[in-house]
């Protein structure tokens, strides 16, 4: 047995894919993902007592219930062959994506298609059948590997589940495996313990690779290594990845692992991927507020470019009661004011500060005049905004500042449409042909996807 | 600088005795740190960074010993230390009791801020009454006037809604927000010198961006002196004003940031440098170090980095560097420096083998069909 093209799978389903009607553009598509949804039911708020609603919404199901929103509505394509990168901040829904498309958990709704066959509601055998299309890899080396078994027994395992190849046949394919993912074919005997992060890591590609899978889906695989690890452990990646032809749903919140192993990247944020494109462009030209910050906040390895990273400010929203319209509006330096007044750039940029500050109650309660010298000392409101700043100041200094907030985001946040439509785009792309989505009104004047 | 420095660490050596052998985890370790600055402390993981802040706060226990080195800080000596020839470790006068590093310089002095911010916050009670209980502690005042510092310097760090954060469990924030917490707790005391270990790797880049941000105007605020612990360049880059670079329990660079990053000096920093994945420009290949980082127990002989340094000579494996100025401010611990005189030029190369580790180039013939 050479290379892993050669590998008598006996799999029925393998290439069923490709017999199917798709479409020309569709021919290369492995992965179909379209309004994929995972919602977990939580304790309600009513009892808990901790996740009032500000919008003051009715929880959306009956009994009290109320859903966490780990992953909503998303829709995406992997081409057969490329690596998709999957970047976001922790709790963004990542890993919750992952094991959804994996089928480890039910999706809540939405469809996932392999190779043009409808795997949503597959079971029993057929499920079985094709998760050996679909191996996952994930990040703690450690945990992912049974001490007590040997290196050996280890990659041999899928094969033994699948029923495949005798036990002489099966030690040839995991030795063979192990030196294909820089290991030794004498590591065979060896027990976890004995390696380092990097190469337990290494034991993982290995049993991920012993079904000869299309896509493997990798959640944070060298997060917990050594930055000389981690290139070590990303090179032999790419390596297998031409090798095996295989394909990558990469995971990771490392915004520089991700720009060298990806084709294209896809950013999440709180439940709902916010952009997705081509890599170069993405990171060039990065269009989404929330994928600009992410770059912005980066600590450059150079001293001399200091000056050069920016700050988000704010906190992730609960995505039990995600904010209404855009989520990322909460942060997002670039809301769109409201067209009701007739803001300068400079006006609403010190409102905005304002408003955040009030909202989040940084500053002691302070008499109206400080905080207008402190935020709107330059600028002029239009009368109408004005008359709520001051309501909402003077509220403030009362010491409620509850209700100040929630004066000044329903006069100015509310009526955004930011806050009132779920954007989504394809832009057309600079740098190159592909189309871009981007979740973000201020390409409105772009297509609306759907 | 003509200050005496804040504090001054000489020939530190911490060792940790297991079943299998000593591993000395800090061996020899030497460097001051003055008024004001940020001194980043960088290593991959096993370097023994940990432990060399441990050591400085005397917070090192069984197995684990510090069997030698001075440490003072502002007039005190928080170790005097020799081993005689016996092997028995014996302590100066001077040095500070248990009970005065306790009640005079954890905390007070020289406050510690850890990766984990659940490791020093108690899950079941409130951030409040946690931070207002190490007020009253550590400063003389009453219940009401703590709880009004507390609340004071957890707006200071930017906790929303600090009032009614104030009774909220650590549970119920999140980890920017507790390691805000701990900083606010660190803070507490207006200590000379805060020493973070990590303290932004768990989180996420937007949040360690705040963190950042908050360390900055702090610094500027109270004028303290930080060691900052990290193995992220990112973050060295960023607020470091001087860094020391650790392998296998040495320095093997100490340097000023700009000099570090643009006039490297020892092949490991350099192959540190080369092998982070760069944000800002696609590279395509990564260029990983080679070789794994031994462990302590088998700590190559003469230059501990031999085996993984594209640099190395024969000369390399029985001679061992220690710390020399290379150039003004700047120290490395590497023979191919004139300064060591160490025939580094006439030394035959190493050669790859096929481990990936560097070895004198007839063993490889020799070793060949070897495992
Ligand atoms: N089994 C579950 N029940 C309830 N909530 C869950 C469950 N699994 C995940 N969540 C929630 O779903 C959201 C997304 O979590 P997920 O683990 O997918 O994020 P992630 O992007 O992988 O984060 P990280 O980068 O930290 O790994 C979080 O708010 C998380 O708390
Ligand atoms: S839609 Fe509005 S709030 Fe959302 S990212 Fe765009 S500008 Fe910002
Ligand atoms: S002493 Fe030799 S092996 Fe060590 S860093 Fe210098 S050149 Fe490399
Ligand atoms: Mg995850």
């Amino acid at each position: 047995m050479t290379a892993s093209g050669e590998f008598e799978t006996g799999d029925a389903n393998r290439h069923s894919g490709t017999a199917t009607g798709t479409t020309d553009s569709t021919d290369d598509v492995l992965l179909k993902v379209d309004g994929l949804s995972k919602h977990f039911p939580v304790e309600s708020g009513l009892f808990s007592g901790l996740n009032v609603s500000w919008d003051g919404r009715v929880p959306s199901v009956g009994y009290g219930r109320e859903y966490l929103k780990a992953v909503d509505d998303v829709s995406f394509e992997i081409r057969r062959g490329e690596t998709l990168g999957l970047v976001g901040e922790s709790g963004c829904g990542k890993s919750t994506l992952a094991r959804t498309i994996l089928r480890l958990l039910e999706p809540s709704s939405g469809s996932i298609e392999f190779e043009g066959r409808d795997i949503t509601t597959l079971g029993g055998e057929d499920l079985r059948q094709q998760r050996r299309n679909m191996q996952m890899v994930f990040q703690d080396p450690q945990s992912s590997l049974n001490p007590r078994q040997k290196i050996g027994q280890i990659v041999e395992e899928p094969l033994k589940t699948h029923g495949l190849l005798d036990d002489e046949g099966r030690e040839t394919r995991a030795r063979e495996l192990l030196e294909r993912v820089g290991l030794d074919s004498d590591h065979y005997n060896r027990y976890p313990h004995e390696f380092s992060g990097g190469q337990r890591q290494r034991v993982n590609l290995a049993r991920a690779l012993a079904l000869d899978p299309d896509l493997i889906i990798c959640d944070e695989p060298v997060a917990s290594l050594d930055v000389s690890i981690q290139a070590q452990v990303l090179n032999t990646m790419t390596e297998l990845q031409e090798e095996f032809g295989l394909t990558y749903l990469f995971i990771a919140h490392d915004l520089s692992v991700i720009r060298q192993i990806s084709d294209r990247v896809a950013v999440m944020y709180l439940g709902k991927i916010v952009e997705l494109g081509n890599k170069e462009a993405v990171y060039e030209n990065p269009k989404h507020p929330y994928t600009k910050a992410l770059l912005d906040s980066i600590p450059v390895p150079d001293p001399r470019k200091r000056s050069e990273r920016e700050t988000l400010g704010g906190d992730l929203p609960s995505p039990v009661n995600p904010p209404s319209g855009c989520r990322f509006r909460t942060r997002c330096p670039e809301l769109i004011a409201p067209d009701a007044y007739d803001f300068s750039d400079a006006e609403w940029a010190a409102l905005r500060e304002l408003i955040r500050t009030i909202d989040r109650q940084l500053v002691e309660p302070s008499p109206p005049e400080a905080l207008r010298r402190q935020f709107l000392n330059d600028v002029d409101l239009p009368a109408a905004a004005d008359e709520s700043v001051e309501r909402a100041l003077e509220l403030f200094a009362d010491g409620e500042p509850d209700r100040a907030a929630e004066l000044l985001s329903e006069s100015f946040v509310a009526p955004s449409v930011c806050a009132r439509d779920v954007p989504s785009y394809e832009v057309d792309s600079t740098n190159g042909t592909e189309a871009r989505f981007v979740a973000c009104h201020r390409y409105a004047e772009e297509t609306p996807t759907e | 600088m003509t200050q005496d420095p804040l504090l001054s660490v000489q020939n530190v050596t911490t060792q940790f005795v297991t079943e299998e052998g000593i591993v000395r985890a800090v061996d020899d370790l030497s460097f001051d740190v003055h008024r004001g600055e940020t001194l980043g402390l960088v290593g991959e993981s096993g370097a023994g960074k940990s432990v060399a802040i441990r050591s400085i706060m005397r917070l090192i226990s069984s197995p684990g010993e510090i069997v030698s080195g001075t440490i003072t800080y502002k007039g005190h000596v928080i170790l005097d230390r020799s081993q005689g020839p016996d092997g028995e470790v014996r302590d100066g006068e001077a040095m500070l009791s248990e009970a005065e590093m306790r009640s005079k310089i954890r905390g007070r002095e020289i406050a510690l801020i850890f990766q984990d911010p659940m490791e020093s916050l108690n899950p079941v009670f409130t951030i409040g009454s946690q931070l207002r209980e190490f007020i009253e502690i550590n400063r003389d005042l009453s219940n009401a006037e703590a709880k009004a510092e507390a609340i004071e310097l957890l707006r200071e760090v930017g906790i929303p809604e600090a009032e009614s954060r104030y009774h909220e469990y650590p549970h119920q924030f999140s980890g920017g927000m507790r390691q805000r917490v701990l900083i606010a707790m660190a803070l507490a005391c207006k200590p000379d010198l805060i020493i973070a270990d990590e303290p932004t790797t768990a989180l996420d880049v937007t949040v360690e961006g705040q963190i950042l941000d908050l360390i900055e105007q702090l610094k500027t605020e109270y004028e303290t002196s930080f060691i900052w612990v990290t193995h992220d360049m990112g973050v060295v880059a960023e607020i470091c004003d001087r860094v020391n670079v650790m392998y296998l329990g040495e320095l093997i660079e100490q340097a000023p940031v700009d000099e570090l990053f643009h006039e490297t000096k020892h092949p490991y920093t350099e192959a540190l440098l080369r092998s982070i994945p760069k944000p800002h420009e696609t590279t395509g290949e990564f260029d990983p170090i080679r070789g794994i980082m031994p462990d302590g127990m088998n700590a190559p002989s003469g230059c501990r980095f031999h085996p993984r340094c594209p640099d190395a000579r024969e000369v390399c494996m029985s001679v061992h560097p220690d710390l020399r100025e290379i150039d003004d401010g700047q120290n490395a611990a590497c023979l191919k420096y004139d300064v060591f005189d160490a025939d580094y030029d006439d030394s035959p190369p190493l050669v790859v083998d096929e481990n990936g580790e560097r070895v004198p180039a007839e063993t490889v013939e020799s070793v060949g069909g070897d495992d």
